[in-house]
């Protein structure tokens, strides 16, 4: 698989204090990486790492291949863009003034594409009315044009939703899948909200205390989250054997531990079983949503 | 680095600190001329000298003021941040607002060197001075400025707070103040002062005495060396050079020194930007 973003063994210390522990990371093209953790999770600092604003002290990372300490990377870094918890923008200067500027600093021959970045993330018609009296999702969907600029193929956006009301949030959800379908754009995402991840997200990546603790694709987890009959059997192969007679889609953890991901009645199962020499000892039906699962990773005492 | 320096230079054009600057420095020449012209009313004409050069005492505090404000506003909307993401290096980030800062003083001073000409010689007279001092003087007076940009760029830079940087400027231009001004009376001390007596002819007689207060040649050369260094105290020793009297017993400047003072601001540029831009360089970015 085709990665745009890896990070191998990578640490940043502040002092005593490890931020980024021992962190491996890998973003495929195409993807809408969700990063979830809790505050002080390292999320932000992991951001900050990948756009060239502090140096790791340990381990590197790669970006399409290239190598953080390969000075190429600069050259790399003009395919990205991001918004690192606060989009960066001049707030005494129009929306287009501010596109404008980051044409300039990008060495962009022209504005080709202005007008039509401004209508990507609607702010076509604000004319001129300065950033300045714009509302908190206006400023974040020109933090996402000024990223745009350059034709960037990945972004990164920190926390994007903080703070937006729900029309803002639905607004920049939306612009997010239309740039990802569209023009084909990777997205690294870091939140809180799990649900509203969960709406987008292709990939998700799950850190705690500097830690990737584990990254999981959308289908994965879909699985993993979904109603299931958590069975402790007698004989296993027997029960796998019933199942795949059955067709049902199911995931051995144990010689003793199966998940059935069919919902059927148990009394059917255990009569079905028991014609198998197979006996059920115990049973559980569970569901679990992202945030639950998200808690359960974590050891079950931590929230988002 | 072109293209930040473009991306700069549009900014600068509607800059409000950039104009309020320009303003004040118009404003600051038309009092000076103002001032010189009503008090040498009906005198023979004394030239543009004292004031052509005035306003390099000033305008330390001009550009902590703009270097601050500008650079640090980098900071406050995300702007450098933006930057490095994009892929631009430090290096040039940094040499691009000191640039931009250099630009920016030399472009102040010569809005008040030309009011100044332009309404002084008519009033005033021309300059009494040689032209070959004239330009060292304003070689002197482009390195200070850049002198001055370089200490600031390198403040601005390294703190990521715009207030704090603003406060730091502004008192850093104060206390190179004190301290040139702590400095000049050991930097300016002469060996011997003369002394004036009518014999019994009723001629005056000029006689040389040790000075009491001589510092010793090597803490003479420190502190005359340190002063070179701090803009604030190069400019002092410019201006007191130029408008010095022919029976003041202070040794200013000499024409010789003026010739080579650049290097001492140069040799200050070299030093502080280098340790900028290693720290700059190093630093964790939020």
């Amino acid at each position: 698989m085709e990665y745009i973003l890896e990070t191998n063994q990578l640490e940043k210390t502040y002092h005593h204090f490890k931020a980024i522990n021992d962190l491996n990371m890998h973003i495929g093209k195409g993807a809408i990486y969700g990063l979830i953790g809790k505050n002080g999770a390292g999320k932000t600092t992991l951001i900050r790492l990948i756009c060239g604003l502090q140096n790791p002290t340990k381990g590197t990372y790669t970006i399409y291949g290239i190598q953080n300490t390969d000075k190429r990377i600069l050259d790399v870094r003009k395919r990205m863009g991001a918004i690192i918890e606060t989009p960066s923008i001049r707030l005494d200067a129009t929306a287009e003034d501010n596109l404008k500027e980051q044409y300039r600093i990008m060495g962009l021959p022209s504005f080709d594409n202005l007008q039509e970045i401004l209508k990507l993330v609607g702010l076509m018609d604000t004319g001129k009315k300065k950033a300045k009296h714009f509302s908190l999702g206006m400023k974040q969907r020109l933090g996402i044009a000024i990223a745009l600029v350059g034709n960037p193929d990945f972004l990164i956006l920190d926390e994007p939703i903080n703070g937006l009301d729900p029309e803002g949030i639905i607004e920049i959800r939306e612009l997010i899948l239309k740039l990802n379908k569209e023009k084909g754009i990777t997205f690294l995402i870091s939140s809180h909200y799990l649900d509203e991840l969960s709406k987008i997200a292709t990939d998700y990546g799950f850190i705690e205390n500097g830690r990737m603790i584990q990254e999981i694709p959308k289908e994965e987890l879909e699985k993993k989250c979904k109603k299931r009959l958590e069975l402790e059997v007698s004989n296993i192969k027997e029960c796998v054997k019933y199942f795949e007679e059955k067709q049902f889609p199911y995931e051995v953890i144990s010689n003793e531990k199966i998940y059935l991901y069919h919902i059927m009645n148990v009394t059917e199962l255990a009569i079905a079983l028991s014609e198998k020499n197979c006996i059920i000892n115990k049973f559980e039906e569970k569901e679990e949503s992202l945030e639950s699962y998200y808690i359960n990773l974590m050891g079950g005492d931590n929230h988002v | 680095m072109y293209k930040l320096l473009k991306a700069n230079f549009f900014r600068l054009v509607k800059n409000k600190i950039f104009w309020g600057i320009v303003i004040i420095t118009i404003l600051i020449a038309s009092f000076i001329l103002l001032n010189t012209i009503l008090n040498h009313q009906g005198e023979i004409k004394a030239g543009i000298d004292n004031i052509l050069i005035m306003y390099i005492n000033f305008i330390g505090i001009f550009i902590a003021m703009f270097t601050s404000l500008f650079v640090g506003t980098e900071y406050s909307d995300g702007a450098l941040r933006n930057k490095i993401v994009i892929g631009h290096s430090r290096k040039h980030i940094y040499f691009a607002n000191m640039m931009t800062s250099i630009v920016v003083g030399i472009c102040i001073e010569l809005i008040y060197i030309l009011i100044i000409t332009i309404v002084g010689i008519p009033t005033l007279g021309t300059l009494q001075m040689s032209t070959e001092k004239f330009l060292f003087i304003v070689l002197d007076i482009i390195f200070i400025i850049i002198a001055y940009a370089s200490i600031f760029t390198c403040v601005t830079l390294l703190c990521s707070d715009i207030t704090v940087s603003t406060v730091a400027c502004i008192i850093l231009v104060l206390v190179m103040l004190v301290v040139s001004m702590a400095l000049s009376s050991t930097a300016n001390a002469t060996k011997y002062y003369e002394t004036y007596s009518q014999n019994e002819n009723g001629e005056i007689e000029v006689y040389q005495e040790p000075n009491p207060d001589y510092p010793g040649d090597f803490k003479k050369n420190v502190a005359k060396t340190i002063l070179y260094c701090i803009p604030t105290g190069q400019a002092s020793q410019i201006v007191s050079q130029v408008n010095k009297q022919p029976f003041q017993m202070i040794d200013y400047m000499s024409d010789n020194e003026l010739k080579i003072a650049f290097l001492y601001s140069l040799g200050m540029t070299v030093c502080i930007t280098g340790i900028g831009v290693y720290c700059f360089k190093r630093k964790d970015l939020k």
